[in-house]
């Protein structure tokens, strides 16, 4: 990042103290990107946008206040840190209002695959021809239609700075491509589906993107094989896409700091329960080139390290931002703005015997409903999603309600696949086989 | 802010179609839980996007900067992106001919909302957070937040554009957790409006919130859960809103017909019972306060009230300028852009299903065994109509009376399958979707609404 741009950010910060802030935070946001969008079977749209935020946050009299601006200059930037002081002054006075100490916050390692040079090597011609030669693929299936297609390269500049001399900065190129489309066939049209593909580095690129889009070719001609469900209250494979939905998400929530310090969580008494199945682990890995949530450092400007979440089914602690840890006495736990690259680990059975182990299985792919944070009662339709009897395929559904307890299921696991899933390049997930589902059919 | 005349005279120089979109925003949001504010910002953000059309391409660029060079620069970039594309498989793109925008427009809200005091706002939300919980002694966790978007876009295009709207976007929402004997439930209300302060608590929804968000959460402890089954129900507005909006609006947008969307080929089809209509628009005045109102869209192509379905016919998609040519008909001024780095796409404004003439007692008491939808939460649905929406709260009707309060239902089906059920709509209409955001790739400020109709539904309750 420019030297401008940090001195600007130590202004800011200056500036604050000189008002009379005993605190301030300044964030940078700095980037270009190129986007190329097609729809059906054209190029329809080239965009470039090149941005910069300066983020502010100033604690007054142990008030907080937040402003942000996206104008480059030392006016903009102190109307910024007045515009925060202004705000904090009529907030209320909070004594666990924290900012992440020297100690804390050492400079992080960087990480070296999150930057690549060589994509100036890379003639921006080629990503509509990437584009078109993928538009055309897919145009050629009668039975894939459309709606948008994009392929997007970006750098971005990140710096993080604190007045308490936290100083933490982290610079990263990426290509990330998606494709949005239904299944037709005569008068059927299927539910919409995608599929998304990332890279840090220029490498493969083009192989990588194809293999993006011919994976999304297979997965929407797996729609037309339409079948019925039938009700029933029992099992229910989860694939590695819809594991955040209805597996993790809820407790997660539960195990986080801020829920432990409102009574809002569940887990509240005890911070090594066995909340889940034994066979349950989970860790999170931010430092994977293969994952998109790679950072060293977290959004408080704490170096992120590799951490166990759930071991052998029990929860190994809390997950404290600062605040919280001020407000129950323990240490930030260097995950705010996370988890950044979650892995559930594998377990002992291939996909073939969770499917083959019952006599009716809806494995479910996407989940569109809605879940209640309190109680983990969960109540939506199964999109994408297929049904077995007795290991046999009858074909993809519609209109299949499912609903359930997150809670339950946590703990009622019957299965977990031996091999690992990359799931929208932020985390890595086998498939996982619960008890104690209500399916039912139209 | 920049002026319209010093963006005209930057494109006269210019001979392709070139559309330049000033857009300065700022916004607050506050929010207050367990007695402390959680958050409280302020954000400045703006810049002029340039999309221009050349040989049959589209390109696009943005620039902080509101120099002329800044700005010129910004144009060479999207006309060099417009270049990059040598292909046999363009398409021929032409822009429908439309009577350009060349007003200026401010909302009745926005010198209101602007020189409302932080104080004021973030005082208001403390204190609404403190009486929730004061409320009931069963009431365990309250929460309150406050959140505003204030803007001033000017479009000016090559082709006679030349306008400029100033609008204010207030929005409020309250949430109460209740807890008692193991037992706990939230419940939360919010209101949204293109308006002032007094405005946005004039909304319905807001109307005795406190006493209300309490007493429902704390209600909801004792309630069961509905049977599932198909069932004949009473949506409310809200409910309406949302099937509008998510599982019939999106349909119609004429980019996501062109991909294939369910909507496709219908024109001239019935796809509801002759008791509906249903029409987006841009400029209500039933209100005049629904979120979506916009004079004209982001190609500048004044807004109007589009009819989507008239007496049950498929009657019109939502278009662009590019779309509208190639269907062969007038622009519908849907255009829309999130902020200036964002191109313009195809979003609703405010969708609705006209009133009847019915009025609601009279469809209480024409339902032997059925419900009455309320607590409209979020809701999904699909390219194919299949939709899934969440209600915090609904009422068991037997023998024409209300009766009981239930929990936690959710609602399925095609859209225009239950359209097709419809048989009675009431006189009473609301807007009563403005809070929250449409997401499309990039969010937008949308409003949704209507009357009570009758209708069958397939209800989802307890596992």
């Amino acid at each position: 990042m420019k030297e401008l741009y940090k001195d600007l950010a130590k202004h800011a910060v200056s500036y604050a103290k000189k008002q009379g802030a005993e605190g301030c935070v300044c964030k940078i946001a700095k980037g270009k990107s190129d986007e190329f969008i097609g729809e059906q079977n054209h190029v329809s749209s080239i965009n470039s946008n090149e941005y910069i935020g300066f983020g502010i946050t100033v604690h007054y009299e142990q008030k907080r206040g937040t402003a942000s601006t996206n104008l480059v200059n030392k006016k903009s930037i102190e109307d910024a840190v007045d515009q925060a002081i202004s705000i904090a002054k009529f907030s209320i006075a909070d004594p666990f209002l924290t900012l992440t100490s020297l100690d804390a916050g050492k400079p992080a390692s960087s990480l070296d695959f999150l930057y690549h040079n060589d994509w100036d090597q890379v003639s921006r011609n080629l990503y509509p021809k990437i584009l078109e030669e993928g538009l055309k693929e897919l145009s050629s299936h009668s039975y894939v239609a459309i709606d948008r297609m994009s392929l997007t390269v970006s750098e971005n500049d990140e710096f993080y700075m604190n007045s308490n001399g936290v100083m933490q900065s982290e610079a990263q190129t990426h290509a990330s491509w998606s494709v949005l489309g239904m299944a037709k066939q005569d008068d059927y049209v299927s539910g919409m589906d995608w599929n998304s593909g990332f890279s840090y580095g220029p490498k493969d690129l083009e192989k990588k993107f194809h293999s993006t889009m011919n994976g999304f070719s297979t997965k929407i001609k797996g729609l037309l094989e339409r079948g019925k469900s039938k009700s029933y209250k029992g099992c229910l494979l989860i694939t590695p896409r819809c594991i955040d939905d209805l597996f993790l998400e809820i407790p997660l929530g539960h195990m986080s700091g801020r829920a432990v310090m409102d009574d809002r969580s569940k887990f509240a008494d005890d911070d090594h329960g066995q909340y889940f199945h034994p066979s349950v682990t989970l860790t999170d890995h931010p430092h994977i080139a293969e994952l998109a949530g790679s950072t060293s450092y977290d959004s408080e400007g704490i170096p992120t390290k590799e951490r166990t979440l759930i071991k052998d089914g029990k929860i190994q602690g809390f997950l404290y931002d600062n605040y919280s840890a001020t407000k129950l006495k323990q240490k930030p736990s260097g995950m705010s703005g996370g988890p950044f690259g979650l892995q559930l680990h594998k377990g002992d059975q291939s996909l073939k015997a969770l499917i083959e182990s019952q006599p009716q299985l809806l494995v479910i792919d996407r989940f569109s409903g809605n879940s209640d944070f309190t109680t983990g009662s969960f109540s939506g339709v199964a999109k994408s999603s297929s049904y077995y009897e007795n290991g046999k395929f009858q074909g993809i559904v519609d209109e299949t309600m499912v609903a359930g307890n997150a809670f339950e299921l946590a703990k009622n696991v019957v299965g977990i696949e031996n091999k690992l899933n990359i799931n929208d390049d932020t985390a890595m997930y086998p498939h996982v086989l619960v008890d104690g589902v209500s399916v039912t059919a139209s | 802010m920049v002026d319209k005349k010093f963006l005209k005279e930057i494109v006269d120089h210019y001979d392709d179609y070139i559309e330049l979109r000033h857009h300065h925003r700022t916004s607050q949001s506050f929010n207050a839980k367990k007695g402390r504010v959680d958050s409280a910002r302020h954000g400045e953000k703006g810049g002029v996007g340039v999309r221009v059309l050349k040989n049959n391409q589209w390109g696009f660029a943005s620039t902080t900067g509101s120099s002329k060079e800044e700005i010129k620069s910004a144009i060479e970039k999207a006309l060099e992106n417009s270049t990059l594309v040598n292909s046999s498989q363009k398409k021929e793109i032409k822009l429908q001919e439309a009577n350009l925008a060349t007003t200026d427009y401010k909302s009745s809200g926005y010198d209101d909302l602007s020189s409302k005091s932080t104080e004021e706002k973030l005082s208001t939300v403390v204190d609404f957070e403190k009486k929730i919980l004061a409320e009931s002694s069963k009431i365990d966790f309250a929460s309150c937040s406050y959140s505003e978007l204030i803007e001033h876009k000017t479009i000016v295009t090559t082709d006679g554009a030349c306008a400029t709207m100033q609008i204010a976007l207030p929005e409020f929402r309250v949430g109460a957790l209740a807890k008692s004997g193991g037992e706990q439930i939230t419940h939360g209300v919010s209101a949204g409006v293109n308006g002032g302060w007094d405005c946005l608590f004039k909304h319905p929804s807001l109307d005795g919130v406190i006493q209300k968000t309490a007493k429902m959460s704390v209600d909801l402890l004792k309630a069961k859960y509905p049977d599932g089954g198909k069932k004949q129900v009473i949506l409310s507005p809200a409910v309406v809103g949302l099937l509008c909006h998510e599982a019939i609006g999106h349909t119609v947008e004429a980019d996501f017909v062109k991909a294939g969307s369910v909507a496709a080929g219908k024109i001239g089809q019935r796809v509801a019972s002759d008791l509906v209509n249903m029409s987006d628009t841009g400029m209500e005045t039933t209100s005049g306060w629904a979120v979506g109102n916009i004079p004209f869209d982001d190609e500048g192509v004044p807004t109007e009230d589009t009819a989507i379905i008239k007496n049950g016919m498929l009657n019109s998609y939502l278009h662009n300028r590019e779309t509208a040519y190639e269907f062969g008909v007038k622009p519908t001024g849907n255009s829309r852009a999130w902020i200036y780095d964002c191109e313009p796409l195809i979003r609703m404004r405010n969708t609705y299903l006209h009133p009847g003439n019915h009025k609601l007692a009279e469809m209480i008491a024409s339902i032997q065994d059925g419900y009455l939808i309320e607590g409209a939460g979020s809701g999904q649905a699909d390219a194919n109509g299949e939709f899934m929406f969440g209600c915090s709260y609904i009422w068991e009707i037997k023998n024409g009376k209300k009766v009981n309060l239930l929990r936690e239902a959710t609602l399925s089906g095609i859209a225009f399958d239950v359209l097709q059920t419809v048989d009675m709509v009431s006189e009473e209409f609301q807007w009563d979707l403005g809070s929250g955001y449409c997401g499309k790739g990039q969010p937008a400020k949308v409003d949704a609404g209507g009357p009570y109709i009758r209708c069958m539904i397939n209800v989802g309750g307890n596992a």
